[in-house]
Order: structure tokens, then sequence, then C-alpha cells
């Protein structure tokens, strides 16, 4: 290879590269950069100017019984929905390893399919269900079991009813996953040394497991602690959680730098728990060591 | 037996709480009444045909078309060339630059679209389609680069060296060569990506101007206030172009492989 085609081929890649890194530059980076730097300013109401302020907001958030209830509403709302959605998962994962490969299929496209259906839409699908003249109502009214119709919605038992349906597949997809990479001879193993089929889950199967529901949990606590359109509709405008705190001070009350800083804050807890998700995975792989 | 039959149980009711909110709506858009309700009041089509008396969704229809369209049509674009540089190439900072471009996956999409309103407002760059598209390019770009690259992985580099060893330039490689072995990759990657901008509400809140709605942002907008079937018949009609991109991807390449469990 001559000298000249080496150097060629040493700047292809970044040709390549090119676009999707002025991209990621200029509309990720530099625009979360912007971002930071706007959460340490002050909006003075009377002439609409930005002034410096240091890290006054992230201070104020800190002392704020209003704004640490909000986050503390935040992080139950997604622990509970993170439970819930290993707990309802893990069974339907375990069903799905059980199952012929044709079922499977079809369990797989059910679970699957709507994620790609907007997140509004199927909301919206929870509104009609609770709704005064949901199918909820109807039912229980027409059963006689009650009188008047429940109120449902607006209520923190909406928001998370509503997130363990958006996120459930999230939680189901890596119990699915772990659950397969163990070798069914272990827990045949288990049962041939005398251990019960719920002894053998429980000391065998279940441990093996865990990296998926550890994996599955932080990617749903992740989404759940910054889901938007979910506690929008389903909370009302009273329930109040840290995405739904950010679009009011930015696009109602248009105080940038104080929704800057509690945006921040809420990306600090998700992302750490996608990292940790990350991790987890990489954690699963490394630790199926039995073949 | 009686255990099978308990989890047989289960994994209907889930089955049914998965599938309840999208029947839902399909089921009261039909209704012949002048309000929303499930089961609905007597079947008719007359809210389907009320949505295009109403130009706000029509208009909004339009606007979540060509940003479906151009923010795909870019993201493949721009996908494939980091996809290709990323699966045949071994450069310094290669695995940054990866989690780079995989970063909008880890970020909340709503702190994108914040971040890129603060950023367009400090650059004094007024709300337009052009705006618009580049978010939703930015959020799928980074699944067009896995699904490609996936696709890359799939078949040894040693193909197009052999094809420039016959002295083939690296465009006409990558014209005879890789495009059609990719070709499932990029068509997966050009359609997920389509869904996804398609059905994106996050960002698109924050980067739609009065005049570039997109029509999930318009029914959330609704939602707010209140709810006649024509929302309902709205959201169908999102639901009815979502499944003809599932049926695609299952298709191409299949959803329990796109989501990464097969």
């Amino acid at each position: 290879m001559s000298a000249a085609s080496r150097r060629r081929v040493g700047l292809l890649p970044w040709l390549l590269l090119a676009p999707g890194l002025l991209l990621f530059l200029f509309f990720v980076i530099v625009p979360l950069a912007i971002m930071a730097s706007t959460s340490t300013y002050q909006l003075d109401r009377t002439t609409g100017q930005l002034v410096p302020d240091g890290l006054s907001h992230y201070a104020s958030f800190l002392r704020d019984p209003f704004y640490l209830g909000v986050l503390g509403r935040t992080l139950r709302l997604a622990a509970i929905t993170t439970i819930l959605a290993a707990l309802v998962g893990y069974p339907v994962a375990y069903a799905m390893i059980k199952a012929s490969p044709r079922q499977q299929a079809s369990l797989l496209l059910i679970i699957l399919a709507p994620l790609l259906v907007s997140v509004v839409v199927r909301t919206f699908g929870w509104l009609v269900l609770l709704g005064p003249n949901g199918a909820i109502n109807s039912l229980l009214l027409g059963l006689d079991l009650i009188r008047e119709p429940l109120r449902l919605l607006y209520s923190e038992t909406a928001i998370v009813l509503g997130l363990l349906h958006v996120l459930l597949p999230f939680a189901i997809l890596p119990i699915f996953a772990s659950l397969r990479n163990i070798d069914p001879d272990l827990h045949r193993a288990a049962q041939n040394l005398g251990a019960g089929p719920a002894y053998a889950f429980w000391r065998v199967t279940l441990p093996l497991s865990l990296p998926g529901i550890a994996a599955g949990s932080m990617i749903v606590f992740a989404l759940s602690s910054s889901a938007f359109v979910t506690p929008a509709v389903l909370g009302g405008a009273r329930l109040k959680v840290m995405s739904t705190l950010v679009y009011q001070q930015i696009m109602q009350l248009a105080d940038f730098p104080r929704g800057a800083a509690i945006a921040l804050i809420l990306m600090g807890i998700s992302v750490s728990a996608v990292l940790a998700y990350l991790w987890a995975l990489e954690r699963g792989r490394s630790g199926i060591v039995f073949d | 037996m009686r255990q099978g039959a308990i989890l047989r149980g289960y994994i209907l009711l889930v089955c049914a709480f998965i599938l309840a909110p999208i029947v839902v709506v399909l089921g009261s858009s039909l209704t012949a009444a002048e309000y929303t309700s499930f089961p609905p009041h007597g079947i008719s089509l007359r809210w389907y045909i009320e949505i295009l008396r109403h130009e706000e969704f029509l208009d909004s229809l339009w606007t979540s078309t060509y940003v479906a369209v151009g923010a795909s049509g870019a993201a493949l674009i721009v996908g494939t060339m980091a996809a290709m540089a990323l699966a045949r190439y071994r450069f310094p900072g290669r695995t940054a630059l990866n989690g780079l471009f995989m970063s909008p996956l880890l970020l909340p999409s709503l702190i994108l679209g914040i971040a890129l309103l603060q950023f367009y407002t400090w650059a004094g760059i007024g709300k337009s389609p052009a705006t618009l598209i580049l978010g939703h390019l930015v959020l799928t770009t980074p699944y067009v680069i896995r699904l490609v690259g996936a696709s890359l992985s799939g078949f040894k580099g040693e193909l197009e060296l052999a094809a420039q060893n016959l002295g083939a330039t690296p465009l006409q490689t990558f014209r005879w060569v890789t495009l059609p072995l990719i070709r499932p990759g990029l068509l997966a990657g050009a359609a997920f990506a389509a869904i996804i901008s398609f059905d994106e509400v996050n960002i698109s809140l924050f980067l739609s101007s009065p005049t570039t709605v997109t029509l999930p942002v318009r029914i959330f907008g609704y939602l707010e206030q209140t709810f006649d079937p024509l929302v309902t018949a709205v959201s169908s009609l999102l639901i009815l172009i979502s499944a003809v991109g599932i049926v695609l991807l299952e298709r191409i390449i299949g959803l329990g492989r796109l989501f990464g469990v097969e």
C-alpha cells in the first residue's frame, strides 16, 4: 500500500463521522452546556433580563418544602412503578421461557407492539378507561356495585397505573434475556439433588436472573422518574412531579434559569439510573460463567 | 398442571392490561354519541369524517409527516455514514464517539427538548420546521447507527476489501457490495426512525411553533382541556399509522430483534 492511499484510509472514517459529529456537537453538547450555564442566572421579572446568580436555584430548591415535596413524589412514584414492574413482569418473562417458540413470538409481539404507539395515545387510553364515563366506571355502575362514578383520575394511583403500562416491556425484556441465558440443566441438577421445584427456583433460577431484574429496574426507574406525558395527563395540574414542574417553569412561567436548574437535577437522577442499568447489564453478561 | 393454568390465566390478564388502553381508544372512536365513552354508543364513522373539517388536525398530520420523513431520511444518511466508520475502522476515540452517538438514548428526551429550546433562544434562532426536524434527527440517529451497525457486523469487512483489491473505488464498493448486504438494516433503521419521530412528543412540545404542531402535541394539548370523540378518532389514526410501521418492522427484521432480545 502506498503512503498516499494509507493516508486516504486514515482520513475516510473522519469524513464519514463528520456530519454526525457536527450534529451531536451543536445539537446535544452545546445545548446542554447552554442549559447548564443558564441555570446559574436569575430571571429579573421587572426587566426580563438574566442576572448572574451562581448556584442559588439549586440551593433554594434544596431548602424549599414545595420543591422537595415534588422531588419526593417523583422518587416515590418511580420507585413504586419500578417494584410493580418487576413483580408483574417476572412471571411474564418466566412464562415466555416455558412457552413454545410460536407462543413466545406472539407474546413478544403483544408486549413490544404497544411500544411503537405514541405514549400520548396510550395515556389517552387510560383517560378513557378511568374517566367518569369510562370503561371501569361503566362496568361498576352496570353491575350496581357503585351508585356514582368513582374518582379514579388525577391521582397518584392513576399515574402509577399509566407508568406501569408504558414501562412494563422495559422490565420484561431484560428479565426474559437473563432467564434465557440460564442453563436449564442447572434447574434439573438442583432437582436431582433433592430440591423441590419451588426450592430449585428460589435457590438457582431467581439468583441467576437477578442481573436481569436489576437492569430492568434501573431502566424503568430512569424512564418513570423523567416521564412527562403520563403524569401530566393522569395526574392533573395539582399533582406535580419533576418533569411537569420543569415544563411549568419553562413553558408557562418562562423562567428559563429555574427550569434549567430543576431539569439538571432531574437529569442527574435519571442518568445515574441509566448508568447503573448499563453497569448491571455488563455484570450480567460477565456473571454467566457456567457454560 | 394447575400451576400451568394459573400462569396462563395471569399472562392473559397482563396481555389484556397491555392492550386495554389501545383497544379502548379504537373502540370509543367509533361512537355515534357526542361524548367519549367505552363501550361506544352506537357505531359510526362520523368522528373520522369530522377530522376532515378540522384544519388544525390536518395541518398537524402534514407537519408530523414531513418531520418524520425529513428526520428519518437525514438520520439514515448521517447514521449510516457514522455506522460505517464505527464498524469498519479502528481509530483513537472510537469508544467515546460511540458513547456520544448513543447519548440521546440515555438522556430524558424532555431534557433534550428543553436544552434545544434554550440553545435556539440563546442563539436567536426562531422556531421553524428545520429546528423541529433537527431535534428529531438527534433523537433518531442513534437507532439508525445501531440497526445499520448490527447489519454491518453481520458480515466481514473482507468482502469490501476484496472489492477494493479488484479495483473498485470506495464509492463503488459501497454501492455494489455493502449497500445490498445492509439493506434490511437500512430499511429497519428508516422505518424505526420514522415511527419514533411520528410518535415523539417530549421534544416537539418545546420546539413546536403555532404553525408546526405535530399530531401527538396537538392531541396532548386537547387532553389537557377536554376530550370529545374527535380526539379518539385522531388518536386511532395515529394507532393505525403505527400499526403499519409495526407490520413493516416485524416483516423486515422482527420486533424481538429490533429491541435486542433475539
